[in-house]
């Protein structure tokens, strides 16, 4: 890479640094985890810096890098999901207002995908178009995901009235 | 409160300070790439497709005044039984104005011996202006002989696509009822089954992204886990570039052209898990793990004395076919 192509990576990764750490930790929910994340993105994207820039932006082109970084991380058998059913379940429960729990051990309730797809939309302000990309699905499922997380994000904080405008 | 992006902004409040690590990652960056080009350079021998299909795996490097050279290991020329000691072809790439071949190789050589703790000589070279290809064979190993050293070195043809019309979670049934079959045979008492199939399945083209099944046994001192993955490369953001830099990593080459890495990972409270991981030339991943803490809901924070297999036996998971569907 040359000193030119290397500059601009180095200006491109500090100013949006904080933003990429910001979205990486809700995902994750675990600021070490996001640092991870984040520095491997960072990585992957100055590897393919060159090419990056001529053919897309690098901003979607990181943010799809960091959402598969850490969808493959969930992956990892030392960081397991648990089952969809007992979410399920967990979910159909009603909870009173003083049993809400809080968003952050709601969040880590939901699939990883659906996490992703609530942060991509409503945190990192990505459009349905982005987030598709970013997760590399359809738009139709990206909406399909955000309506699930929700439904589920609403009961697990016995919320009803959660992201009504937005949804 | 109603609106989600101001509840994220709430969870981000007392946020830590940002570790000041970008040298690192340009520092990871620059060798990445440089591994990167080395697979170009060698694309250019064995042509794209091949060298796709033939997972190039960097796992040495001589240090000539400061300058680490990636090595990596090309598709075995002569296919043997793994007890036996196998030829290997390596290509790096030549600096204008370094070393001469005999120079360079002779670095080579003796670095592969220390790591692999075995005497190589070179048995064929091929000389490219970019590149160096040779190969290289321990005392006592036998190969298809010298050959034409301006063929192209033999490659995995393509594989097609992976495409599964069963239902997803009964393909992850499938192979956890295989997986529990195997851990019964070794004696061991199960005490939960999970099969998992990810979600969401427009990851992989139209393919759930990975399928999981582990069970929990019952040892002596408390519960452990046993556990395969099935999974696929997953694009081109993430192909496999064989790191092998998690602790206690080793890398196996395989007669089939796979590639075998074994792990160790340490998560914390005393627990450990083992990792015997698969890739196939394909981009098929097969991972069979231990723990020594149950995973499943009566999981506690015991940790047992002892993994539930032996190392053989979890090698045995990651090559058995039954997993490779």
């Amino acid at each position: 890479m040359s000193e030119a192509d290397e500059a601009a990576f180095r200006a491109f990764a500090v100013t949006r640094r904080p933003g990429l750490r910001r979205t990486a930790y809700l995902m994750c929910g675990d600021w070490h985890q996001a640092d991870d994340l984040v520095q491997t993105a960072l990585t992957k994207l100055y590897v393919a810096w060159k090419r990056v820039r001529g053919d897309e932006t690098p901003d979607a082109y990181v943010r799809r890098i960091l959402t598969r970084c850490f969808l493959d991380e969930r992956r990892r058998p030392w960081r397991r999901e648990s089952p969809v059913e007992v979410l399920e379940d967990r979910a159909a429960r009603t909870r009173s207002d003083d049993e809400a729990m809080d968003l952050r051990d709601a969040l880590a309730l939901l699939p990883p995908r659906q996490r992703a797809t609530l942060v991509l939309r409503f945190w990192a302000d990505a459009s349905v178009a982005e987030t598709a990309l970013a997760l590399d699905c359809s738009e139709g499922t990206v909406k399909s995901q955000t309506a699930r997380a929700i439904t589920t994000l609403r009961s697990l904080l016995a919320d009803p009235v959660l992201l009504e405008e937005t949804s | 409160m109603t609106d989600l992006n101001d509840r994220f902004a709430a969870m981000l409040q007392g946020e830590p300070g940002a570790p000041d690590d970008l040298d690192r990652v340009v520092a990871v960056g620059r060798r990445a790439l440089r591994r990167r080009n080395t697979l170009t350079a060698v694309a250019g021998t064995a042509g794209t497709a091949a060298v796709t299909a033939a997972i190039v795996v960097p796992i040495a490097t001589a240090n000539q005044g400061g300058a680490a050279h990636h090595i990596s290991v090309l598709a075995s020329p002569s296919p043997k039984p793994t007890s036996l000691p196998r030829c290997e072809i390596y290509s790096a790439p030549r600096r204008p104005g370094g070393p001469s071949a005999k120079q360079h190789l002779s670095k080579v050589i003796k670095g592969i011996s220390v790591e692999k703790s075995r005497t190589y000589s070179v048995r064929r070279i091929l000389t490219e202006h970019d590149r160096y290809v040779v190969e290289i064979c321990p005392h006592g190993a036998t190969s298809d002989g010298p050959g034409d050293i301006t063929k192209p070195t033999p490659t995995t043809p393509p594989q097609p696509s992976y495409h599964y019309d069963a239902d997803p979670q009964s393909i992850a049934d499938g192979f956890t009822s295989e997986l529990g079959k195997r851990v019964k045979q070794w004696g061991l008492q199960i005490v939960y089954t999970r099969a998992f199939a990810q979600e969401t399945s427009t990851l992989d083209k139209g393919h759930p992204s990975y399928y999981d099944g582990n069970v929990d046994v019952q040892l002596p001192d408390g519960p452990a886990d046993v556990g395969v993955q099935v999974t696929h490369q997953y694009t081109e953001l993430q192909p496999f570039d064989g790191s092998c830099d998690a602790p206690d990593c080793t890398e196996t080459k395989l007669p089939d052209g796979s590639v075998m890495q074994t792990s160790r990972v340490h998560p914390g409270g005393g627990g450990e898990i083992l990792v015997v991981e698969v890739h196939h030339p394909d981009g098929l991943i097969v991972e069979a793990q231990e723990a020594n803490y149950a995973f499943g809901p009566e999981a506690t924070r015991a940790r047992t004395n002892e993994q539930p297999l032996t190392t053989d036996q979890l090698t045995q998971l990651a090559e058995d076919p039954a997993f490779t569907f």
